[in-house]
This record gives structure tokens, C-alpha cells and sequence, in this order.
């Protein structure tokens, strides 16, 4: 049993350890603060792994092609990967996975806003692919910089995969955007539905030296600078095809070096993640849960234990 | 006497990487052996040992070989950006929205 006591002066010494750049090993002494921070953190990552599946998964069979259809499921099954490789990080800071799991498929995990949205059209594949996968690549790209050595290890395996899925979702895009002009709106009003989504995906812009989890050695970018790295990829890339974004106020000051933006409805967002949740949410856990009990011959053979079925 | 398999990381954000392996009565003091055969001269920041009884490897390569093309699954399966992104702005000009793309962004920031 790790020593996990909250004692001020070792607490004082690991802060120091993370601002001098040091990084901490599943056996190590840490706070329990660090600790719980840490498995919620990862612990959300994994399940928006899980519950970013989903989405695409509704897509396989509607695919327009055989390729696309390869393609994507191929593509599903990595994010189902990078899940395991992330829950097994969460797991060696101390929370069992079959809890994880459980609180998963109960409604009580968290997970990121982005897949709490319904698709409509190939229009939203190809946003998820390139605009939403796009924001999770730069907010995966700075964990390469988080303190916890093990989650740093996974997530350079995952940074790696998902330059696949970039190039996956920039090809989906180019050909609506060069299509015909059926093609060319749906990707347009795709376009219009996740701007804010995205927007909300980065956090509110809450200063450096107030952000607990800076402070802890979790993220070491501010959610304000993943947004603005975001805009500064993908915007011009959209610009450059013709399309246009929902936000009249969007334009980068050159002078500043900064976007400029409209600020989305915050409130929105707290209503998605924590209130009431949404038809969307509720069909996406449907489907976890059904996924779970349909499933649960295999791991019972595979593993010999019961899986619980209860949601 | 046992056999016992050496695993070693360079830097803390490396994978654990077969670097040898050695005789040793257990596994303390292969652990030393180690440390003294393949790590005495900051050759990395954490190292591992394990029984070369308890290592089970792959009994049939096959499982590594493609069955069908799967470039679906790889970079080489996604090609001609350059040709793609040039139909797309093709496009956007036919729609009479070249306009769209002459705004500021960063990049004509650097430029100016």
C-alpha cells in the first residue's frame, strides 16, 4: 500500500519536483491531490475514447464507399485501443478499470462534450475526422509534456496513430469540399454545427497561475493556448476551401498575433456536461451499455470472472 | 542458475527495450548483475529483469503478415494532398468563394 497521507513539507518538495521539470513513476510518492487529479483527468480521456468510437462507429455501415467503410472502422478500432492503453494508465494510479467501466456505462463517467452531439449527414464524419480529431491532437500534443511518466509513454504511441487519422479526416473533407455543390453544403453546415462544440472543447480561458491542473504538472499548455493553436491550424486550411465559420467576429489580429473570437454560450456547455443529459448522450450510453451486455460471454470466457451487467 | 532477460529505458519517455540477458542465481541478483553489465555508464533511467522461462514469444510469425491491403490503416494509404487541396481551392474558386481565403491568419502574418 503507497503512503498516500498528506504530509505539507513532501508535498512541498513534489511541487518543486514538477517545476523543476521532474516527472513521477506509478510507485512513486505523490499528494493525494495529484493523485485524484490525475485519475480524473486520464480516467475521462480513456472514457472519451470509448465514447468517441461511437459516433463513427454509426457511420460504418452508411459509409460511401467500401474504402471509407475499411477506413473507418479501421480508424474505430484504434480509438478502442488507445482506451485500453489509456485506462491501463489510470489503473496504476489506483482506480480498478471494472470501476471505470462501471461508472462508464452508468452515466456517472465523464466525458468530452464533443461526443455528447448527434451526426447527421457524412458532413459530420468529416468534421469529427479532421476539425474534432484536429482539437484532440493538439490538446494529446501537450500531454507529451504532463508529469505523470507513464501517461506520457502512452500518449506517444497515440500521437503517432493519430497522424493517420489526420490524413484520414483531411481526405474525407477534400472530397466534399471538391464535390458538387450538394457535397460542398453538407460539409458547410456541418461545419456550422460543431464550431461551437469545438469551441467549448478547449475550456473556458482560465490563467495559467490559476489552473489547478497546470499547477499539479497535468497539462502544461492553458486551454486558452490549445484554442488558439487550434484556430491557427485549421481555420486557414478551412478558409482555403471556401468554406466559412459561424463566428462573424472570427479574424486573426495580425498585430496582436492572436484570433479573435466570439465567446461561446459557457453556460451551454455546463448544461451538456453536468445537467441534464442530452437525447444524444442518452442513445450513446444505450448503445455503450448494450455494447457491454452483448459482450459480456467473451470477457467471462476470456477472463473467468462475472462481468457485471447492471447499468 | 537461471537465465534472466535485461529490459532498459533511456530516457523516462522510452518503452522498456530488450537490451541483453544474463545468468544469475534469482532475481535480486541479476538485478545487480545488470545493473553492473549493461547500466554502469548512464546508459538509461530504469531497468527490469524477468525469469526467460516466464517470456513467452510469438509461436507463429504468420499472425504478423497482411492478409488482405490494408494501407487503410497506414499513412502510404492516404496520398495526393497536394493534387486534392489544389481541386478543393479549384472548387471554392468556381463557387466564387476564392474570396473566403484572403483574410489574415498567422502564416500571412509571418509574411508581412
Amino acid at each position: 500500500m503507497q503512503d498516500t497521507a498528506t504530509d505539507p513539507v513532501r508535498e512541498a518538495e513534489f511541487l518543486a519536483h514538477l517545476d523543476a521539470g521532474g516527472k513521477v513513476e506509478s510507485g512513486d510518492w505523490m499528494p493525494d491531490t495529484y493523485r485524484r487529479m490525475n485519475i480524473r483527468f486520464i480516467e475521462m480521456h480513456a472514457n472519451s475514447e470509448i465514447m468517441g468510437a461511437l459516433p463513427e462507429r454509426e457511420w460504418i455501415a452508411r459509409a460511401p464507399s467500401l474504402r471509407r467503410k475499411r477506413s473507418l472502422a479501421a480508424k474505430v478500432q484504434d480509438e478502442v485501443g488507445h482506451a485500453h492503453l489509456i485506462y491501463r494508465v489510470a489503473e496504476t494510479l489506483g482506480k480498478p478499470r471494472t470501476e471505470m467501466y462501471e461508472d462508464l456505462i452508468a452515466g456517472r463517467g465523464k466525458f468530452h462534450n464533443v461526443f455528447h452531439y448527434p451526426t447527421y449527414t457524412w458532413g459530420d464524419v468529416a468534421c469529427i475526422g479532421f476539425l474534432v480529431d484536429g482539437a484532440a491532437i493538439v490538446t494529446q500534443q501537450a500531454l507529451l509534456g504532463t508529469s505523470y511518466a507513464p501517461y506520457v509513454r502512452v500518449m506517444k504511441r497515440v500521437v503517432a496513430e493519430e497522424s493517420l487519422h489526420y490524413r484520414h479526416g483531411e481526405d474525407i473533407l477534400l472530397a466534399l469540399a471538391s464535390g458538387t455543390d450538394e457535397q460542398f453544403e453538407m460539409l458547410q453546415e456541418a461545419v456550422n454545427r460543431w464550431w461551437t462544440p469545438i469551441m467549448h472543447f478547449f475550456g473556458t480561458d482560465v490563467p495559467r497561475e490559476e489552473d489547478p491542473s497546470i499547477r499539479w504538472g497535468i497539462k502544461p499548455r492553458t486551454n486558452e493556448e490549445s484554442r488558439q493553436e487550434w484556430l491557427s491550424q485549421y481555420v486557414p486550411k478551412l478558409w482555403d476551401v471556401g468554406i466559412e465559420l459561424p463566428d462573424p467576429a472570427l479574424r486573426y489580429d495580425v498585430e496582436a498575433a492572436t484570433w479573435r473570437y466570439t465567446e461561446p454560450d459557457w453556460d451551454e456547455l455546463a448544461e451538456l456536461v453536468k445537467g441534464d443529459p442530452g437525447p444524444t448522450t442518452v442513445s450513446r450510453l444505450e448503445a455503450r451499455q448494450l455494447l457491454h451486455r452483448h459482450h459480456a460471454w467473451v470477457h467471462e470466457i476470456i477472463t473467468g470472472d462475472r462481468v457485471p451487467t447492471a447499468a | 542458475m537461471a537465465t534472466f532477460e535485461v529490459f532498459g529505458r533511456r530516457k523516462f519517455d522510452d518503452p522498456l527495450t530488450h537490451v541483453g540477458a544474463l545468468h544469475a542465481a534469482d532475481a535480486e541478483a541479476a538485478l545487480l548483475l545488470a545493473r553492473e553489465t549493461h547500466f554502469r555508464h548512464d546508459e538509461g533511467v530504469d531497468f527490469a529483469v524477468v525469469a526467460s522461462d516466464d517470456l513467452h514469444r510469438l509461436a507463429d510469425p504468420t499472425l504478423l503478415e497482411r492478409r488482405v491491403d490494408d494501407g487503410y490503416r497506414q499513412q502510404r494509404g492516404y496520398s495526393g494532398f497536394r493534387d486534392k487541396r489544389q481541386a478543393a481551392r479549384d472548387a471554392a474558386d468556381a463557387r466564387g468563394l476564392g474570396h473566403v481565403r484572403e483574410q489574415p491568419t498567422p502564416r500571412s502574418g509571418a509574411a508581412s
